[in-house]
């Protein structure tokens, strides 16, 4: 941004000045000054900076908003237009400059007064924006200034810390606060994103939660069964499932006893309807027993029907032939002959007298188109005179009724305007309204309005006085009633603290902790006593089996004995044994008694065995002995070996219960070693009481407990109240708030109706002397002041004169035009009434030569209308017309010639046919009347005629009847069989299962086990879908619990980054990145301060945006930049500013500094330094400009912008 | 200097309850998907 021009006209004391830094010798300065005395307008060069920029000033800033008395006008002390110069109607401020888009624009504020007077009300300023070269408006109003900041870049107040440094507006920035400083800074670097980052930050944060919150609340919708319930829905459907399947059986059973039923109504149904089918077959068949035997005759004289046809077709043939012939001679031909012949001979004269008369008329045609096109042109002309003459006449008449017009609206012009003047000069007294009423009406409005709102100020304040006694009284009511509240508190304060004294000297936990410990050692006694009966039942036992296993052992030890004997006893009977079978097979006869017949021999092998005798029978009694030895001993030997190992069995049990007696002596011994240890441990003063002591203690204690809990009951009682009291105390203190609060806002009410009251009378006083100077001898003020015409109708009175005002000057106006009308309108008529005149005479004269020709045309066909074409086309229709006649004769005669010819030739035909016919028709007779004897012979009644219509019949019907009876008799066989199955089906139906119980009765069993059904189906139904949506809601509820924690997790995180870094408004980010921003920003205002002042330096303190200022000659003290001297802060706010002027970024190219004051504070040495670092600017390219009215630095800085204070309240400008 | 990662990290610093611990990366995450979001409707 760069400042190129800047004019000023009619501002403050300048009146016109133009100062153009495109010019030499401004051009080529860096540095400049505006110099000049105390009160010549220095300061007006910014002030129309800033206005044509932003239509406002830094100076008017800090004024208040108080309306002011300027020339007539009351407007706003910080009203810009006040800088308007006293004594002129217009003024303005101008600005060129190049924007950031280094594009050249003129922004222009211009004051200008009503009616282009001095003494004009003051208008609304204008503000526009042009671009440059081409002047071309790019806005205007209020979007101006919106247009200006986004071409420059900065907004009023920032170009007012960066651009221009008013006067006591240097330390701005150093003492700003440090949100302000965040906001300068983000808009001069173009660090406002950081802003928006913030702000997004805290809308996700927002957005985060409220997902949450939704899906908290969808995962409300979701219920769950218990545990419970679920197993009783589960049950409830298996006994349902039980249920539904016993029911559906039960319906299956009825069914089907109901169907029976049914089944045999069907059957019944069936048979009825066979015995009517059998019966309709029946009746049809003999209802067509006629039919049939007429159709079986009509079959058999088919025989003779070709015959009767043929006789019947001759006959009429010759009937025909007969009347052909009759007719054929009856024609007589000669005649017809001669009668055509006479036609033909007329015809062929018409058709020579109509050649003669068209050869005859070809003159008279060519004679009548010459006259056609002569009357044709001779009537065209007549049109066209007759077409102009009307149109001259037309326009004669408008003419006229135009001057008509004219005349008439002079007329009503010349009656308006007397009215109007006449109304005006009665209504006098409102000219000087009319002239200027908005002021007038602002005025009396104000006036008016001023003494209403004294009167309802009155009333109110009456009101008010009335209220506020009122309120004194309530609030002195309540004071009491506080002061109750808090006695009443106090009392019962001290008693719950003597009852919460009481209840801390008891210690609950001790007593438990007491009775705890006695059920414990009452448990652990009863258990100790347990073990120990269980451990002397375990050693009686032990014993017993102690002595049963000796007993067992010592059985043991002679069972094996006895088997050993037994043994041996079994050893010694088998060697017996054998010894005598040894014996016995060596002796022969032992070997003859093994012999058996048909077996081999032990010895030999021979079968058959000759000398076999009888056995020796000691030998076999001995062998037998020794044999039954033997098995007695085998069996006593099993015996001893089974006892044995039942007895080992036995012993083994013993063992076994044995061990684990031991077991259980041990582990009861081990718990009772337990019990007593752990005693041992918790050995308190209890375990020395006896069981009936611990009793007795045990009681104590739970009735000590028991007084506790009434008296914490009573406390939480207490404390209840107490809490009720202090609520009860807290509203009433409140409602003493609030009518304390009532009754000091009523008071100042009071104050402020007081002080209104004071102001509306000032007010009133001042507007009636102004009124009454100007309209004392009027009727309306007289009127308005009494209340007997309102301000409206005084409106409607000044708007009517107004408008009367308007109406005259028209009323002039349109006097004026009617007169010029009337002097334009009469020589335009004369002209076209003469040339009226001369048309009608030629007019005359053509329409004599037209009836002349249209006589002698007419003449030419015996005065018969008609065109020569048409003439012309007439004879030759009529030539041919004859010509046709004369062919159709001659076709006639032909005709008739040839006819003659043919019906000879056809006569001869027909007789001969006639002939043939006859002899065939005899035969045929013969022939019917042979077959006649045989029908009569097989049919007796049968007579010509009943042959005659048998014949009548066809085939088809015939056959048709025929196949009909046939069917019939068929469809009679069927229904008989049918009915018989029928019959057969329900005898069988009826004798098989026929149900016990009625129809009636299964149907209501039917229909109460379907409802049953419906009933149990509904409820299994609703089980299932409770079952059902159990479980889809778990499995919901476990999908949606994982999203609630991932969500949770995240906006934990969003929660965290929006503490750190985001809010609504993106100030958390914004400061936290213009802290960044401040310490570039102070690098480079202290390496600006350091030519200015080596003592200060500028630093940031911690992460904030404050600016606190380091003194080198303090020992780098840190203190606060209020602390500095009126020349330092100078010093320091041009190195802050000199600092964001170098701090701008691409988005805002800083090129022009004005400075405006300050430099007095310095002294000569701090002067001459500072004015050396601004002379240092122009090498970077950018513009200063200086405004002071010290003398050095006047004569330190060569270009100069001199403004000189003349006599007469104005200064002017040079450019030095 | 003026990295909103970097911001992030002295908010973090400057902030009583935080002081001392690192900034945790789903947090960074998040502010990349700030500065993602920002930048695709061409906000920064």
């Amino acid at each position: 941004m760069k400042i190129t021009a800047v004019r000023i006209h009619n501002l403050a004391s300048i009146v016109d000045a133009e100062i153009d830094f495109t010019q030499a010798p401004l051009k080529d300065a860096g540095l400049f000054a505006i110099t000049g005395d105390t009160g010549a307008g220095k300061s007006t060069f910014l002030d129309a900076i800033c206005l044509a920029l932003y239509t406002k000033t830094a100076r008017l800033r800090g004024d208040k908003g108080n309306l002011i008395e300027f020339n007539g006008d009351s407007i706003k002390l910080n009203d810009a237009r006040n800088l308007l110069r006293r004594g002129t109607w217009e003024g303005y401020a101008e600005v060129d400059f190049l924007g950031q888009d280094k594009q050249l624009y003129r922004a222009r504020y211009t004051i200008a007064r009503t009616h282009k007077k001095v003494t004009g009300k003051l208008k609304v300023a204008e503000h526009t924006l042009l671009t440059l070269p081409d002047e071309t408006l790019i806005a205007d109003k209020s979007h101006t200034i919106k247009e200006v900041e986004s071409k420059i870049g900065l907004n009023f107040e920032q170009f007012s810390r960066a651009v221009l440094l008013a006067q006591h507006e240097f330390a701005a920035f150093l003492k700003a606060t440090g949100d302000e400083r965040a906001q300068l800074l983000e808009c001069l670097t173009g660090t406002d994103k950081f802003s928006r980052i913030g702000v997004r930050i805290f809308e996700r944060h927002k957005e985060q939660i409220a997902k949450l919150e939704a899906l908290k609340a969808g995962l409300q919708s979701y219920t769950l069964l218990t545990s419970e319930e679920l197993e009783l829905q589960q049950t409830k459907l298996t006994d349902l499932k039980t249920q539904t399947e016993h029911t559906k059986k039960e319906l299956t059973k009825t069914e089907k006893a109901l169907n029976w039923y049914q089944q045999a109504t069907v059957l019944e149904q069936n048979l009825l309807q066979a015995q009517q089918t059998q019966q309709q077959a029946s009746s049809a068949l003999e209802s067509i027993t006629s039919q049939s035997e007429q159709a079986k005759q009509a079959k058999q004289a088919l025989e003779i029907k070709d015959n009767r046809s043929r006789f019947t077709l001759l006959t009429d043939q010759n009937t025909a032939l007969e009347q052909q012939i009759t007719s054929l001679k009856s024609v007589d031909h000669l005649a017809v002959i001669n009668e055509r012949n006479t036609a033909l001979a007329k015809h062929t004269e018409l058709l020579n007298n109509a050649n003669e008369q068209k050869q005859n008329a070809a003159p008279v045609i060519a004679k009548a188109r010459e006259l056609d096109s002569s009357i044709a042109l001779q009537t065209q002309a007549v049109k066209g005179t007759e077409s102009q003459i009307t149109k001259e006449q037309t326009q004669l008449d408008e003419l006229t009724q135009q001057l008509k017009q004219s005349n008439n609206e002079l007329e009503l012009a010349n009656t308006d305007s007397t009215k109007s003047q006449q109304w005006l000069n009665e209504h006098a007294q409102l000219h000087v309204l009319a002239k200027d009423w908005s002021y007038y009406q602002q005025s009396f409005n104000t006036y008016l309005n001023a003494q209403q709102q004294l009167t309802a100020n009155l009333a109110q304040s009456r009101t008010l006085n009335t209220e506020l006694a009122g309120q004194s009284e309530r609030l002195n009511i309540q004071n009491n009633k506080v002061q109750q509240c808090e006695a009443l508190l106090t009392s019962e304060q001290s008693a719950l603290q003597v009852l919460n004294t009481q209840l801390n000297e008891f210690n609950a936990e001790h007593c438990d902790a007491q009775l705890k410990s006695i059920d414990y050692l009452k448990e652990q006694r009863e258990r100790y006593k347990q073990f120990n009966a269980e451990l002397k039942q375990s050693t009686q036992r032990l014993q017993v089996l102690n002595q049963q296993l000796n007993e067992s052992q010592q059985a043991h030890t002679l069972l094996n004995q006895h088997l050993i004997t037994s043994e041996q006893a079994l050893k010694g009977s088998e060697y017996a044994l054998n010894q005598a079978r040894l014996r016995a097979s060596e002796n022969v006869e032992h070997l003859r008694t093994e012999l058996r017949p048909n077996e081999p021999c032990l010895v030999c092998g021979a079968t058959d065995h000759p000398y076999a005798a009888a056995q020796n029978q000691q030998l076999n009694n001995l062998i037998i002995d020794f044999e039954n030895a033997f098995n007695i001993a085998k069996k006593q030997f099993d015996h001893a070996q089974s006892e044995l190992h039942k007895h080992q069995t036995q012993h083994a049990v013993l063992t076994a219960e044995h061990g684990q007696l031991e077991q259980i002596i041990q582990t009861a011994k081990a718990k009772q070693l337990d019990i007593k240890n752990t005693m041992q441990g918790a050995r308190s003063e209890l375990n020395d009481l006896t069981p009936d002591q611990l009793e007795v203690t045990y009681k104590q204690l739970t009735q000590q407990k028991t007084q506790y809990f009434e008296q914490q009951k009573r406390q939480r009682t207490l404390q209840t109240k107490v809490n009720e009291l202090l609520a009860a105390l807290k509203a009433e203190q409140q409602v003493q708030q609030q009518l304390s609060n009532k009754h000091l806002e009523l008071t100042h009410h009071q104050n402020q109706l007081t002080s209104k009251h004071s102001e509306l009378s000032t007010q009133i006083n001042e507007l009636g002397t102004m009124l009454n100077s100007q309209f004392e001898n009027s009727d309306f003020w007289q009127q308005l002041q009494a209340n007997k015409l309102e301000l409206t109708q005084l409106h409607e009175h000044v708007t009517l004169y107004q408008q009367t005002q308007t109406q005259l000057e028209q009323s002039q106006k349109r006097q004026d035009t009617a007169n010029e009308q009337i002097k334009q309108l009469t020589p335009l008529i004369s002209n076209n009434e003469q040339s009226l005149k001369a048309l009608n005479e030629e007019l005359l004269k053509a329409k004599a030569l037209l009836n002349a020709s249209q006589s002698e045309r007419l003449a030419l066909f015996n005065n018969e209308q008609i065109s020569a074409d048409d003439y012309q086309t007439k004879l030759t229709s009529t030539q041919e017309q004859m010509q046709s006649q004369v062919q159709a004769s001659q076709k006639a005669y032909d005709d008739a010639i040839k006819q003659r010819d043919e019906h000879t030739i056809t006569l001869k035909n027909v007789e001969q046919r006639l002939l043939e016919n006859s002899q065939e028709l005899a035969t045929l007779e013969a022939r019917y009347n042979q077959w006649f004897a045989d029908f009569k012979a097989q049919y007796s009644g049968a007579t010509h005629e009943q042959i005659k219509i048998l014949l009548t019949l066809s085939s088809e019907t015939i056959k048709a009847h025929l196949t009909q009876h046939e069917q019939l008799t068929q469809a009679l066989t069927d229904a008989n069989a049918a009915l018989k199955q029928q019959q057969l089906t329900l005898e069988k139906h009826n004798s098989s299962d026929k149900p016990t119980q009625s129809a009636e009765a299964l149907s209501t069993q039917l229909s109460n086990l379907n409802e049953q059904q419906t009933q149990l189906q509904n409820l299994l139904l609703a089980t299932n879908t409770a079952i059902e949506q159990h479980n889809q809601n778990a499995k919901a509820l476990e999908g949606k619990q994982a999203e609630l924690t991932t969500l949770k997790t995240q906006v934990e995180q969003w929660h965290l980054l929006n503490k750190v870094l985001g809010d609504a408004t993106g100030k958390t980010m914004r400061n936290l990145a213009q802290t960044q921003t401040l310490k570039i920003l102070l690098h480079y205002a202290n390496s600006h301060l350091k030519t200015l002042n080596k003592r200060y330096e500028l630093t940031a303190i911690a992460q904030t945006l404050d600016i606190a200022i380091i003194d080198r000659d303090m020992a780098d003290e840190q203190r606060s930049v209020n602390t500095l001297s009126g020349g330092e802060s100078f010093l320091v706010s041009l190195a802050l500013a000199l600092g964001l002027a170098s701090l701008s970024s691409n988005k805002v190219q800083i090129n022009s500094l004005f400075i405006d004051e300050g430099f007095g504070t310095l002294d000569s040495e701090t002067l001459s330094i500072a004015m050396d670092a601004l002379d240092s600017l122009q090498a970077q390219g950018r513009k200063v400009g200086v405004i002071s009215h010290v003398t050095q630095m006047s004569e330190r800085v060569a270009t100069q912008v001199h403004v000189a204070k003349k006599p007469g309240g104005y200064s002017t400008v040079e450019v030095l | 200097m003026l990295n909103p990662l970097n911001l992030l990290e002295q908010a973090f610093a400057n902030d009583k309850d935080m002081a001392g611990q690192s900034v945790p990366d789903e947090l960074k995450a998040l502010l990349s998907d700030v500065i993602n979001e920002l930048t695709e409707q061409e906000q920064l």
